[in-house]
């Protein structure tokens, strides 16, 4: 019952930074003790509702006999979701105390709180409408704070990029959604998951491809990934929420959501592969990148293509339990990018290699964080792993293993270039900064257990077989080889950059994406010269009329004799015709 | 109880006032008596709402059956509440163009208010179109007067094309008066309701014809460019926000009430036209350097969008049509009020010339981002619901129609490199000092924002007062 007080604080929140200046009340107060509240909240209702299934209804508007209802609904999977939401989001605001101190604050933690509003309603709403509510509510928040710094062109042309692709998302998932309706007279998404043999085979078809195509465009997966890397322009606390833990895992939380649907529709093997191929641009493309946070994106990329791999491989609560696990790792990569950020003021690994950071502060997290993600034993990655892929067949277990081990090598790629040699600096660390990287950090480590009892909250199948053993020792291989390739920053190293570089150039489709939208402007052109030349038409009516009367006019022209000629004449025409017998 | 002849009384007494403010040469602003006359006439809509309106008749000529007769038919009152409510929060923006005559512009103004209100409220049909064709009258006047330096062409062009869809709307009105002997709206439709004819299906094809024109719809919209461009900022707001219903507003009285069959004939040709003017549209304001003009067709491109749900056939189609064409009402208006200022401050409203403005004008970016994100259908403002209502109602008309959301994305596309042209990067402008948006400015943007968000988290209010079935 009231599950809407879980998103109650964070509107608190949209209304107190948007409209107190900063002076009166820090922002930063307003908005970190209200996601407490709603982490408290969420907890709250998670424990009350554990293994109970509640949905609740509330009527918004209805015309005629069409009711249009928001409803929410409580059960482990979305109350574990918001508890895990509102946590992360809790972690980043602290860091954010730290990271954005110098900026503007009202502006920022009012866009964070409308995005962690929207990320709240998404995971507790039980009603298509709702969904895609808070679901277009977070692209525009994300395109809000990925142009934070809007004076640059950089992150301008960035925001609208994001926007202009997750949109593209959004018009299909509205269309689904409408499709779905359409079928079912109902915007319940539990009501059409339990009714789906009513609607016909294309109609299921159809709107899953479209949601598919919505999952794909939020979470950067092919085609679409060419928003996320360049997102990297917004602060990097929202690229820690938004961009790696939450918003792009959104995608992936609707596919499994919806999969009884998915199921259905016969569309999982296109995802298999369009997830595949994710893998291997994301991996390849990280191996190449040189700002840490685009390797970071790009990492996000390829776990996120993991997770629809398993949605595809019908295993969505594998995928489950891996968005879970990988919002804890991600994030805590993306603060200690941000951390170096604010402390050395670059993002580019080979001058943050120049500044000789070697304090077990930086890279111990980092290297907790890494592992988690390349999947190496004892860490988060490794169980995450196991859940994953349980129901992967033998040549996706071994393409998978390829994957693994390329992302083992762009990651601690990531770790050996950056961190070199044992410096001397002298940091202050600063409390807000260490606290949210020091929890993330140990979950990472201990996080693991989770697995074994995570089957009572929800039913998932994991198996430490040996395709896992292999898997792991995969993962050790690649953290080898990068040891070897990147730790000693020489000759070969630059080689292999560069070749790596002119391989994958085309990989990123910008320039695609670019002339796209030239060529469509070019097309608005031409409609825009169709519509002069139909004015012109218009107007050459107008001055036919005109030419016409001109003509016509001479005829009164108050000369007698010219009266007379045309009175003359047209007698001998009336007479003329009634000879003829007209 | 409320008769609503009351509606249209503060008008009246407005523009008596204001010629009587003319002959002793008063010295109180002719803006405040328009002021007090439309706030009087929004209190006396309000208690209307909450009292029940009365119907009014007066009859003039029982030979033709001219009578001057108010009542409230099924889907009066979201129109009404677009008509009372939004030229006052429009009528501010005057003082960016009109600096001489401004007695004329005021009486034009509230000539033209009291006559689109009865319109609305007209259930003579003859003394509708009487209304009608005051306001276009006075619009004509109003693009002509104050306009920039081409507005007479473009005023005599919408003048042309609106008399030809007037001529067109009477004859069908007579058309019907032949066929039922009555020009009164609940007697005709008692007639015609479920009759179906050759004949009507012309009336209704006259009526169609008229209202693509004044919409506008491809391929009788040229009209619109230079009307909307050239004249003053209110006036246009005044154009895109309340005229371009008329044309819907007709169109619905015979889809619901008059020729409903005849209506749904023509549903598949009309919703294709709709589709690919909405697309035309679309792309050409993508392709436009100037902010009013994208403004413009933008608009178009949304009116569009509404015929395309009021052709749909079923109630959600048609409640979604009427819903988006009262919620772009009160948007549009709000994007050429901040287009005026635009002028106003740095002399251009060229994309190019202007950049980077979230700096020295924030306020200025908050409300063209409003407009921005409430046009492309961000929920929480209301042209998602009339979207959201037209598109699903178009799909159970004919599902292959949901393509036209793809002209969402070009919107999108459009919107967006607007923002980025003018509100981000660097700053750059043709002056160097730019004042952010003055008091009276505030309280129109502000004003029509709240309205705009209202009906975006609470649509039934509107909704609800839609009744399809009654005359």
């Amino acid at each position: 019952m009231m599950l809407y007080l879980i998103l109650l604080p964070m509107l608190i929140s949209m209304t107190l930074t948007a409209f107190l200046k900063d002076k009166l009340v820090r922002s930063r107060l307003i908005a970190v003790s209200m996601t407490s509240l709603s982490l408290l909240i969420s907890s709250v209702f998670f424990y009350v509702y554990f293994s109970k299934d509640l949905i609740e209804n509330f009527s918004w508007f209805n015309i005629e006999t069409y009711t249009f209802q928001i409803s929410f609904i409580a059960n482990n999977l979305h109350l574990l979701m918001a508890v895990v939401v509102s946590f992360i989001s809790l972690l980043i605001l602290i860091f954010s105390v730290f990271y954005m101190r110098r900026e503007k604050q009202e502006k920022y933690y009012f866009e964070m709180s409308l995005f962690i509003f929207a990320m709240l309603g998404l995971v507790v709403s039980n009603s298509f409408i709702l969904f895609y509510i808070f679901w277009e509510l977070m692209s525009i928040s994300s395109y809000l704070l990925i142009g934070f710094w809007y004076e640059k062109e950089a992150a301008s042309k960035a925001a609208k990029k994001a926007l202009i692709l997750t949109k593209v998302g959004d018009v299909s998932l509205l269309t689904a959604i409408i499709i779905l309706f359409a079928n079912t007279g109902t915007l319940s998404i539990s009501a059409t998951l339990s009714g789906l043999s009513s609607i016909p085979q294309v109609y299921l078809t159809v709107s899953a491809a479209l949601f598919i195509i919505a999952a794909l465009s939020k979470s950067a997966q092919f085609p679409f990934y060419v928003w996320l890397p360049d997102a990297m322009e917004a602060p990097t606390t929202v690229s820690a929420l938004l961009h790696s833990a939450t918003m792009v895992a959104s995608g992936a939380f609707l596919l499994i959501m919806i999969a009884p649907l998915m199921y259905v529709s016969g569309t999982m093997v296109y995802l298999v592969l369009i997830s595949l191929i994710t893998i291997f641009i994301s991996s390849l493309l990280a191996l190449e990148s040189v700002d840490t946070k685009r390797i970071l994106a790009y990492s996000t990329i390829d776990s996120l293509a993991f997770m629809f791999l398993a949605v595809a491989t019908l295993n969505p609560d594998g995928a489950l339990f891996y968005l879970i696990m990988h919002a804890v790792f991600k994030s805590l990569l993306f603060l200690l990018a941000g951390e170096l950020i604010i402390l050395f003021g670059t993002r580019n690994i080979f001058k943050l290699r120049g500044l000789e950071i070697g304090k077990p502060i930086f890279y111990v997290p980092a290297f907790i964080g890494l592992a988690s993600l390349a999947g190496i034993p004892p860490f988060l990655g490794f169980f995450a792993h196991a859940t994953l892929s349980y129901n992967f067949s033998i040549s996706i277990e071994l393409i998978f293993m390829v994957a693994t081990f390329l992302t083992s090598l762009f990651s601690f790629r990531l770790f050996f270039t950056v961190y070199h040699k044992n410096g001397t600096e002298k940091i202050r660390e600063d409390k807000f900064a260490i606290i949210p990287i020091a929890t993330l950090s140990i979950l990472s480590t201990v996080g693991g257990a989770s697995l074994f009892f995570f089957n009572s909250i929800i039913p998932i199948a994991y198996s430490f077989d040996l395709f896992l053993v292999l898997d792991s020792i995969i993962a050790l291989l690649g953290l080898f080889a990068a040891y070897y390739f990147y730790s000693n920053r020489d000759f070969p190293y630059a080689k292999l950059d560069k070749k790596l570089k002119s391989i994958f150039r085309g990989v990123t489709y910008d320039d695609v994406l670019a002339s796209t939208g030239t060529a469509i402007t070019k097309f608005g052109g031409l409609v825009d010269r169709f519509e002069d030349a139909l004015g012109e038409a218009f107007d050459s009516v107008g001055s036919l009329s005109f030419s016409l009367s001109y003509i016509s006019r001479e005829l009164q022209s108050g000369d007698l004799s010219n009266y007379i000629v045309i009175f003359i004449a047209g007698a001998i025409l009336v007479m003329i015709l009634m000879l003829v017998g007209v | 109880m409320i008769n609503l002849i009351y509606l249209i009384l503060p008008g009246v007494l407005g523009v008596i006032a204001l010629y009587l403010k003319d002959i002793t040469h008063s010295n109180i602003p002719s803006k405040s008596i328009s002021y007090t006359a439309m706030g009087a006439t929004l209190l006396l809509l309000l208690l209307g709402t909450i009292f029940g309106f009365s119907g009014f008749n007066l009859a003039i000529s029982k030979a033709i059956d001219l009578s001057i007769s108010f009542n409230l038919n099924g889907i009066s009152l979201p129109f009404l509440f677009l008509a009372v409510l939004m030229p006052m929060l429009v009528l501010p923006s005057f003082k960016y163009d009109v600096f001489d005559k401004k007695l004329t512009f005021n009486v034009l103004f509230l000539v033209i208010y009291v006559s689109i209100i009865s319109m609305f409220m007209s259930s003579n049909l003859l003394s509708l179109f009487i209304f009608m064709e005051i306001s276009l009258l006075s619009a004509f006047f109003a693009i002509f007067l104050w306009g920039n330096e081409s507005s007479f062409n473009s005023a005599m062009k919408f003048l042309i094309f609106t008399q030809i869809s007037s001529m067109l709307i009477l004859t069908a009105f007579l058309m019907v008066f032949l066929y039922t002997g009555s020009f009164e709206l609940t007697s005709i439709g008692a007639f015609t309701h479920s009759a179906n004819s050759i004949y009507l299906s012309t009336v209704f094809m006259l009526v169609l014809v008229a209202a693509i024109i004044k919409f506008p719809v491809f391929p009788l919209h040229v009209w619109m460019p230079g009307a909307y461009y050239d004249s003053a900022t209110s006036i246009t707001a005044l154009l895109s926000g309340l005229f371009s219903k008329i044309g819907g507003y007709i169109l619905l009285l015979f889809i619901l009430f008059i020729t409903p069959i005849s209506a749904s004939y023509f549903s598949m040709p009309v919703m294709i036209l709709a589709v690919i003017s909405a697309f035309y549209a679309a792309f050409i304001a993508l392709s436009k350097k100037d902010l009013k003009m994208m403004f413009s067709y933008s608009s178009m491109l949304y009116m569009s969008l509404a015929l395309m749900g009021i052709m749909s056939n079923n109630a959600i189609g048609i409640d979604g049509g009427i819903f988006l064409m009262i919620s772009y009402g009160f948007i549009s208006p709000l994007a050429f009020i901040l287009t005026g200022y635009l002028r106003s401050q740095t002399g251009t409203t060229d994309m190019t010339k202007v950049g980077g403005l979230m700096k020295k004008v924030p306020t200025f970016a908050l409300f063209f981002f409003i407009v921005v994100f409430a046009s492309i259908g961000v929920p929480g403002f209301s042209n998602f619901i009339g979207e959201f209502l037209v598109f699903l109602g178009v799909f159970k008309f004919y599902p292959l129609i949901i393509i036209s959301i793809v002209s969402m994305l070009i919107a999108t596309g459009y919107y967006l490199s607007a923002v980025k042209r003018i509100v981000f990067e660097k700053f750059f402008a043709p002056v160097k000092n730019l004042h952010d948006l003055s008091k009276s400015e505030l309280i129109q943007t502000v004003a029509l924002s709240f309205v705009i968000i209202i009906l975006g988290i609470m649509p039934y209010i509107l909704i609800n007062s839609i009744n399809l079935g009654v005359v």
